[in-house]
């Protein structure tokens, strides 16, 4: 975690004063990923979060002076896109029930033979046993586990206590425990 | 342990948050009840979350996408195939004194004359041979007299000026500077070379000419619009410790550039009475102002030299000019007669 920190600091520092372009290149190809991933939950329009991801990176770069200020970038990131999905969904529909659509995809190592016990079929169940969660609940697991953050920062990506990040994914955990016992109880 | 606590901790556990105790407190757990390893088993799996795909085109899409946000990129040239020029050539001149003994000793019959335009001024001539030179400020052309009576037509250049060619396959036009040598058959072209630039830059508009690089054996042929150039910089040092010249050689098409709604060619608008500038540093910049108002312009502060514009002058006075340059980016500027300190 301090190692990938500390990558990020070097970054940011070789962006702000030397105008490096491969410095940004380099944090670009790190952050662009979770950000549009990110989007793609609230907006469940892979364009219109590329097109976010984008805008959310290229204000980086323009703003090259003031990234030092920046304590956590990943979480920076994540939060001004958090920010442009609600006015984008604001816009959509002018109401403020947009949180109903989260949806999130649950990536997996497809070719990984260290998955032992879970199946396609069953990654596919949880999936759908996830995304029948409560909304903030889906983006705490998806921040958790897809993006890696701690629980102090999806907390602050979400602007919610790190207690309430505690109790969702713990409601998380449980609707998946139910699944998968219901599949090893028979 | 109650299921609450269970997953509590098996959460904690897999997002890496959980404390020393809460692990050993898992251990026992699972200890007890061996008929539960087979979810703990899929909770691993289910974290795995697999290798991250970065595509590189991700950003090459991007950098695309905001290209103006980035540096503006030069096509390098490939000496290696010349005859990848070989449609057209576009010419650049500088010339130092040796130019002027190049000269004198092969004509040394005839009568060199020399025209200048002085700083703050520009000039159109018509050669014996009835090319028309337009010269920026701060510019020498020199010529024989008698060049139409020669077998070939050639004059020597320093500063920068646009030439109309008239064409006479029979007798070649050489234009002669310090770095590099135009060989033309009939075109208009413009030649930036000032002995205190380090870049000598030649822009084709029309026909064709080829290029040769002083001292070298690189020679290029132009296509019309395109635009050569060579910048030199010190490079590193050599195995006696002496820092060696190196010299950065370019070419590039020549866009037209819209500012209010009309398109302008930077490199040749100053025939026209326009100073053109196109996201350019405002320390190169300050050279061509200069020459333009005939002023001294001393930048003092760094930041402000790394300021890029794009925009075009005409009548304006180097004072409007410099304070409607300072309201797009921030600079004061105070004027002593002909000096002007930025800072």
């Amino acid at each position: 975690m301090e190692e990938a920190q500390a990558k990020y600091d070097r970054l940011i520092q070789a962006i702000a004063t030397e105008k490096d372009e491969l410095a940004y290149k380099e944090l670009y190809q790190l952050l662009y990923p979770g950000v549009k991933r990110f989007a793609i939950s609230y907006l469940r329009d892979y364009e219109q979060a590329e097109e976010l991801g984008d805008d959310v990176m290229i204000s980086l770069w323009r703003n090259k002076n003031k990234l030092s200020n920046i304590r956590n970038i990943k979480v920076y990131v994540l939060v001004l896109a958090r920010h442009r999905c609600l006015d984008l969904l604001r816009v959509k529909k002018n109401r403020f029930e947009q949180l109903e659509d989260i949806h999130i995809d649950l990536q997996h190592d497809e070719n990984s033979p260290e998955n032992i016990v879970l199946t396609n079929e069953l990654k596919a169940k949880i999936t759908s046993a996830i995304n029948s969660l409560p909304p903030q609940c889906k983006l705490v697991f998806h921040l958790i586990r897809e993006e890696q953050l701690s629980y102090k920062e999806a907390a602050e990506v979400l602007s919610i206590s790190v207690k309430t990040v505690d109790a969702h994914l713990v409601s998380a955990m449980k609707k998946i425990g139910f699944f998968l016992k219901k599949e090893y109880d028979h | 342990m109650d299921q609450e606590k269970l997953y509590e901790l098996l959460a904690r556990r897999l997002s890496g948050e959980a404390t020393a105790q809460e692990l050993e407190d898992l251990n026992t757990y699972w200890q007890l009840h061996p008929e539960e390893m087979d979810l703990k088993q899929a909770f691993e799996d289910l974290w795995k979350v697999g290798s991250k795909e970065v595509t590189a085109t991700d950003f090459e899409r991007h950098r695309l996408k905001y290209k103006i946000d980035f540096e503006p990129e030069l096509i390098p040239i490939r000496p290696s195939y010349p005859w990848v020029w070989y449609a057209a050539a576009c010419i650049l001149i500088i010339s130092f004194a040796s130019a002027w003994y190049y000269s004198s000793r092969i004509y040394n019959t005839s009568v060199i004359v020399t025209v200048s335009a002085e700083m703050g001024v520009k000039k159109r001539i018509t050669l014996p041979d009835g090319t028309t030179v337009w010269l920026n400020s701060g510019t020498n052309l020199s010529f024989d007299e008698k060049m139409s009576d020669r077998p070939s037509r050639e004059v020597q250049l320093v500063g920068e000026a646009f030439f109309d060619v008239v064409k006479d396959k029979a007798h070649p036009f050489i234009i002669h500077t310090n770095k590099i040598s135009v060989k033309v058959l009939g075109t208009a072209f413009n030649v930036r070379a000032y002995a205190n630039d380090q870049r000598t830059e030649a822009t084709l508009i029309r026909g064709k000419i080829q290029l040769d690089v002083n001292g070298t054996s690189q020679r290029f042929i132009l296509r019309p619009n395109e635009k050569f150039a060579l910048a030199e910089h010190m490079g590193g040092q050599n195995k006696i410790g002496a820092r060696r010249v190196v010299q950065t050689l370019s070419l590039q098409k020549v866009k037209p550039v819209e500012i209010a709604q009309k398109l302008y060619t930077e490199e040749v608008a100053w025939i026209e009475n326009d100073l053109v500038f196109t996201n350019e540093p405002f320390a190169t910049l300050s050279l061509r102002l200069e020459r333009w108002f005939n002023v001294k312009i001393k930048i003092e502060n760094e930041k402000v030299k790394q300021y890029r514009y794009t925009g075009k002058l005409k009548n304006e006075s180097i004072e409007e000019a410099l304070k409607a340059m300072s309201s797009v980016r921030p600079f004061k500027f105070k004027k002593n007669g002909d000096d002007i300190i930025i800072y």
